[in-house]
C-alpha cells in the first residue's frame, strides 16, 4: 500500500499572538478530499493558527511541510468590515486578487475574462460581476470572496469563520456551497469557526482547540 | 485671441506644461490617498515642506552650497514621509495623531527658522506659491515624477489596491501592504516637494485630494474611478491657468476653485443619477 502524504503537516507548532502564546506544540495532518473544521473559544489561537497554514504568520517554533498541491492555498479572511464607498466591483475584485503579470488598470484585462467568468458562474454569482462591491449583502459579499480564492484553482481552501455576520439563511446557503466545492470539485478545505452548529454536518473531521496552551486533536 | 496671446508668452507655456504634468500625476496618487485615508498626511507635508526650505537655507548658509531648494524640500519632506510611517508601526498612536504633531511641530519649526533667517517675504511664495517661476529644471523635475508614478502604478496598482482594501488578503496573496505605504508615502512626498513651487503649500492638496475625490463621488467601478481622475487631473489645471489670466485673478486659488467646482458638479452629477446604493 502506497502512503500518501499529507497536504499539509503540521509538526509541533508553538505560536504567539503578539506577546501570548496560542498553541504550544500542535501538531496534526490535513489529507487530501478533507473538510476539516477548526472550532474552539475566542483567544485560543484558530485565527493564528489558519493564517501560519496559509503561510502569512511565522511560528516561534515547529515545521510545516507542505505538499506540492497546497503551495499556493486558496484563503478567505475572517470578515473585515469593508469601506462600503471603495469603487471596486466584484469582478475588478477578482482581479486584483490575481496571481497575473499581466497589467491591471481597472476593469477586467482580457486574458483573465474567461478565468473571472467562469469562476462568478461556477458559484452562482455571475448576476453580481458588475455590482459594486459596497453593494453587496454578507452572503454575496462572502461569494464573491470565496471565488476570489478560488481564482488559481487551489486544491485547498482555507476558510477563517466564514459563516460571522451572516443571517442564518445565507449561512445555510454558504454550508451548502461549501459542501459542493468539496464533493463536486474535490477541493480540501479547513474551516476554522466558532460556530459549533455551522460545522455540524459540514466538517467530516473535527479538531476543537481547548483554551489557551491546551490543544486537543 | 487674448487668451492665445498669452500662451504666447514662455512662462505662460510653462505653467501650462506644469499643469498638464502635475495634474492628471497629483490626481493618480490622489485616487490612493483618498481611498486610504491619507489627505491630512498630504496636506501635512505640504505644510512641512516650509521647514524643508528653512532647513536648506540654513544649510546652504553654514556650508556655501548653492543646491536648488526644491532638492531640500524633497529630502525633508521623503524623510517626514518615512519618520511617520514608522512611527505609526511603533507606537500605539494613530496615523491621524502621528501626522497632527509632526505637522504642527514641523511648520512651527520652520516659522522659526525663516524667522531667525530673517526671510519673511519667503513665507508668502511658500504658502502660495507661484505658477510663473516655473522654469525648465522645474518641468524637467515634474516630467521625472510623472514617470516614476506613472511606472509606479503601471506595477503595483493590483498589489496597491488589495492591500487598500484588505491589508491581510494583500499579505495571503504575497504583497508586502507596509513596504507598498511606504513606496506610496515616498511618491506623495516627492509630489509635493515638486509641486510646491506651482501652487504653495496651503493649496497643494487641494491638486492632489479634490480630481480623486470628485472621480470617487461619481463613479462605481475602479476602471471610472481612473478615469475620471486623470480626466480632471488633465482639464482642470489648464482651465484654471486661462480663468486667472482671463479675469486677472491669482492663478493658485483660481485652480483650487476650478477643482471645488468640480467636485461640486460631481456631487450634483451623483445626486442627479443616485446609482450607488448602499446595503
Amino acid at each position: 500500500m502506497i502512503a500518501v502524504s499529507p497536504l499539509l503537516d503540521v509538526r509541533s507548532l508553538t505560536l504567539r499572538h503578539g506577546s501570548r502564546e496560542v498553541l504550544d506544540g500542535f501538531s496534526c495532518a490535513i489529507h487530501r478530499g478533507e473538510l476539516l473544521g477548526i472550532s474552539g473559544p475566542n483567544g485560543c489561537g484558530k485565527t493564528t493558527l489558519l493564517k501560519s497554514l496559509v503561510g502569512i504568520h511565522r511560528p516561534v517554533s515547529g515545521s510545516i511541510v507542505r505538499h506540492r498541491l497546497a503551495k499556493n492555498p486558496g484563503y478567505v479572511p475572517q470578515h473585515a468590515p469593508i469601506d462600503k464607498n471603495f469603487p471596486l466591483t466584484a469582478s475588478e475584485f477578482l482581479a486584483i486578487n490575481c496571481h497575473s503579470r499581466i497589467p491591471w488598470i481597472g476593469g477586467i484585462p482580457r486574458k483573465l475574462r474567461h478565468g473571472i467568468c467562469g469562476k462568478l458562474d461556477c458559484l452562482g454569482i455571475s448576476h453580481l460581476a458588475t455590482r459594486p462591491l459596497g453593494t453587496l449583502s454578507g452572503g454575496e459579499l462572502q461569494r464573491v470572496r470565496i471565488a476570489a480564492a478560488l481564482l488559481d484553482d487551489p486544491k485547498l481552501l482555507l476558510l477563517d469563520e466564514p459563516s460571522s455576520h451572516l443571517d442564518p439563511s445565507a449561512t445555510a446557503s454558504l454550508k451548502e456551497l461549501l459542501l459542493h466545492l468539496h464533493q463536486e470539485h474535490s477541493l480540501t478545505l479547513v474551516v476554522v469557526s466558532h460556530d459549533e452548529p455551522f460545522l455540524d454536518g459540514l466538517a467530516t473531521r473535527r479538531i476543537s482547540l481547548a483554551a489557551p496552551l491546551l490543544a486537543v486533536a | 485671441m487674448h487668451l492665445i496671446e498669452l500662451f504666447r508668452h514662455d512662462f505662460m507655456r510653462h505653467a501650462l506644461i506644469s499643469g498638464l504634468l502635475l495634474g492628471p500625476t497629483c490626481s493618480m496618487l490622489g485616487i490612493f490617498v483618498n481611498l486610504r485615508g491619507m489627505a491630512f498626511f498630504s496636506d501635512a507635508l505640504a505644510h512641512s515642506a516650509i521647514t524643508g526650505v528653512a532647513l536648506g537655507f540654513m544649510i546652504d548658509a553654514a556650508t556655501g552650497w548653492k543646491l536648488d531648494p526644491t532638492i531640500y524640500v524633497l529630502i525633508f519632506s521623503c524623510l517626514l514621509a518615512l519618520g511617520m510611517g514608522w512611527l505609526s508601526q511603533r507606537t500605539p498612536l494613530s496615523r491621524d495623531t502621528i501626522t497632527a504633531f509632526t505637522f504642527t511641530g514641523s511648520v512651527a519649526l520652520g516659522v522659526i527658522l525663516i524667522s531667525l533667517l530673517g526671510k519673511h517675504r519667503l513665507l508668502e511664495g511658500l504658502l502660495f506659491g507661484s505658477i510663473y517661476s516655473n522654469g525648465p529644471a522645474d518641468i524637467t523635475r515634474q516630467a521625472v515624477l510623472a514617470a516614476f508614478v506613472l511606472i509606479f502604478f503601471l506595477t503595483q496598482l493590483r498589489p496597491l489596491t488589495l492591500a487598500t482594501l484588505d491589508p491581510e488578503l494583500a499579505r495571503s496573496r504575497g504583497i508586502r501592504p507596509g513596504l507598498l505605504h511606504y513606496a506610496f508615502s515616498l511618491l506623495v512626498a516627492a509630489a509635493v516637494a515638486v509641486g510646491l513651487k506651482m501652487l504653495g503649500a496651503l493649496l497643494l492638496s487641494a491638486l492632489i485630494v479634490i480630481p480623486a475625490a470628485a472621480a470617487r463621488i461619481a463613479t462605481t467601478s475602479f476602471r471610472s474611478l481612473i478615469a475620471v481622475a486623470l480626466l480632471l487631473g488633465i482639464l482642470i489645471p489648464p482651465i484654471g491657468i486661462a480663468t486667472s489670466a482671463i479675469l486677472n485673478l491669482p492663478t493658485g486659488p483660481c485652480i483650487v476653485l476650478v477643482h471645488v467646482a468640480a467636485l461640486a458638479l460631481c456631487q450634483i452629477f451623483h445626486f442627479i443619477r443616485p446609482f450607488r446604493t448602499t446595503v
